[in-house]
């Protein structure tokens, strides 16, 4: 290939990079497709690769009889997670497809953003199903190819979660600790309150709960309140908050199965 | 065709290893890991100069864009390991290359990697860990100084094998 096509040649690839990253951050629909399809050929890869192999599979009674009657599996690290995700009171009564985390995105400058899990849509998994570990909400699947979904996590600079706090259940959102007026370390969420002075260091904050049950159902841990920001002059009450899941130790997963209900709701008389 | 096709499917398997590598170590450890992908790069633009190491860069970082779970913004990592194919290239010697060249060159682009990550974080809004991208940096420009000169003498054994 001549010097002067060569230059040509990556001219034209160039612009064709930046014109995609242009639709990615406009957010317009026509990068999806080319994600799944980056997931399609590259996933199988990688599950390919996960740690281990049997303890998530895809049906959740037959993980269950199989840890049950498999006594070594409480001494593995996967099997005594999933038992932990199993028993967790966050997940009592909710349907939810097991997973492993074998894909861990930290090519940013923060910490972990995104995260690759090892089921797709033919899991039953689709987009905008919240993920939770049993220590609480870990992300949103934002992207699912057949074998594989990806993953964002809470903290990222586009997840934004509606919750409640403190005892009162104080309404509020908890994003990225970069954004907001207080900048906090990486490894915090910023938690924005609609009401002063109803929030303390120490209270949980859960999830508010999406309309139709997705992305997120109501009632999950998101995390802890560590301080409250008490500068007179903010417009928003806000405060810092631990997350409740160590991203760094994540190993199996649940992608929720949630979805708007299909039974009417009994009306009540009062008795007052 | 005087481009050795051989070569190029090894860098294009080394990268496509190296992609994979990264994302599925990250799973596995809790330690901030060097970048993988960077080195190939290096090695791949150093033997062949500006233009043919920035294509080589801009594939890396495709790999890395696309691998799952990929880039928050697509295209983002191209655009950063191509700017460092171009610079490793224009560091381009000919005959044999000195070690002391290679590890700069290596620490250049490995500056000018971390360099894109800060400005797409800021850019995006992200926080920034400053503590792990300086032990990211210190690692990446240590396996580029390693690597890139093994790597280098293993596509020149290659060609001299083809002549």
């Amino acid at each position: 290939m001549r010097v002067t096509s060569r230059r040509r040649l990556l001219v034209v690839l160039l612009v064709l990079t930046v014109a995609v990253l242009g639709l990615d951050v406009s957010g317009r629909a026509g990068v999806g497709p080319l994600r799944s399809a980056g997931g399609a050929v590259l996933g199988p890869l990688e599950r390919l690769l996960s740690p281990g192999d049997g303890a998530a599979a895809p049906d959740a009674q037959s993980a269950r009889d199989a840890l049950r009657l498999d006594q070594a599996s409480q001494q593995s690290v996967a099997g005594q997670q999933l038992r932990e995700l199993i028993d967790s009171p966050d997940l009592s009564g909710r349907e939810f497809v097991p997973a492993r985390v074998v894909g861990v995105g930290r090519e940013g400058a923060a910490g972990p953003e995104r995260v690759t899990l090892d089921v797709g849509s033919r899991d039953g998994v689709r987009a905008n199903l919240s993920v939770v570990s049993s220590d609480g909400l870990v992300g949103r699947v934002v992207a699912v190819s057949p074998w594989t979904c990806d993953v964002l996590v809470v903290g990222s600079a586009d997840l934004v979660v509606g919750v409640t706090a403190g005892a009162g259940g104080t309404l509020g959102s908890v994003g990225s600790g970069a954004q907001g007026e207080h900048r906090r370390p990486a490894g915090e969420l910023n938690l924005t309150v609609v009401e002063r002075g109803a929030v303390r260091p120490g209270d949980v904050v859960t999830t508010l709960g999406s309309v139709g049950g997705s992305p997120f159902p109501s009632g999950l841990r998101v995390g802890r309140v560590t301080s409250v920001d008490e500068v007179p002059g903010d417009l928003t009450p806000t405060a810092a908050v631990r997350p409740a899941v160590d991203l760094t130790t994540l190993g199996v997963v649940g992608v929720l199965r949630t979805g708007p209900r299909s039974t009417p709701r009994p009306a009540l008389t009062g008795g007052g | 065709m005087p481009v050795p096709n051989l070569a190029v499917t090894a860098r294009g398997l080394l990268l496509l290893v190296a992609a994979v590598a990264s994302v599925t170590l990250a799973a596995r450890s809790q330690l901030a890991l060097p970048d993988l992908v960077l080195p190939v790069v290096v090695a791949g633009a150093l033997r062949t100069g500006a233009s043919r190491g920035a294509l080589l860069g801009l594939a890396g970082g495709w790999l890395v864009d696309l691998m799952p779970p990929g880039s928050a913004v697509l295209g983002t990592a191209a655009l950063v390991y191509a700017g460092a194919g171009l610079l490793a290239g224009a560091g381009r010697r000919e005959g044999d290359t000195p070690f002391g060249w290679v590890a700069v060159v290596g620490a250049a682009c490995a500056v000018l990697v971390t360099t894109g990550r800060l400005v797409v974080a800021a850019l995006s809004g992200a926080a920034v860990e400053w503590p792990l991208v300086g032990i990211r940096l210190g690692l990446t420009a240590l396996l580029c100084a390693v690597l890139v000169p093994v790597l280098v003498s293993l596509e020149q054994r290659l060609a001299r094998g083809r002549r």
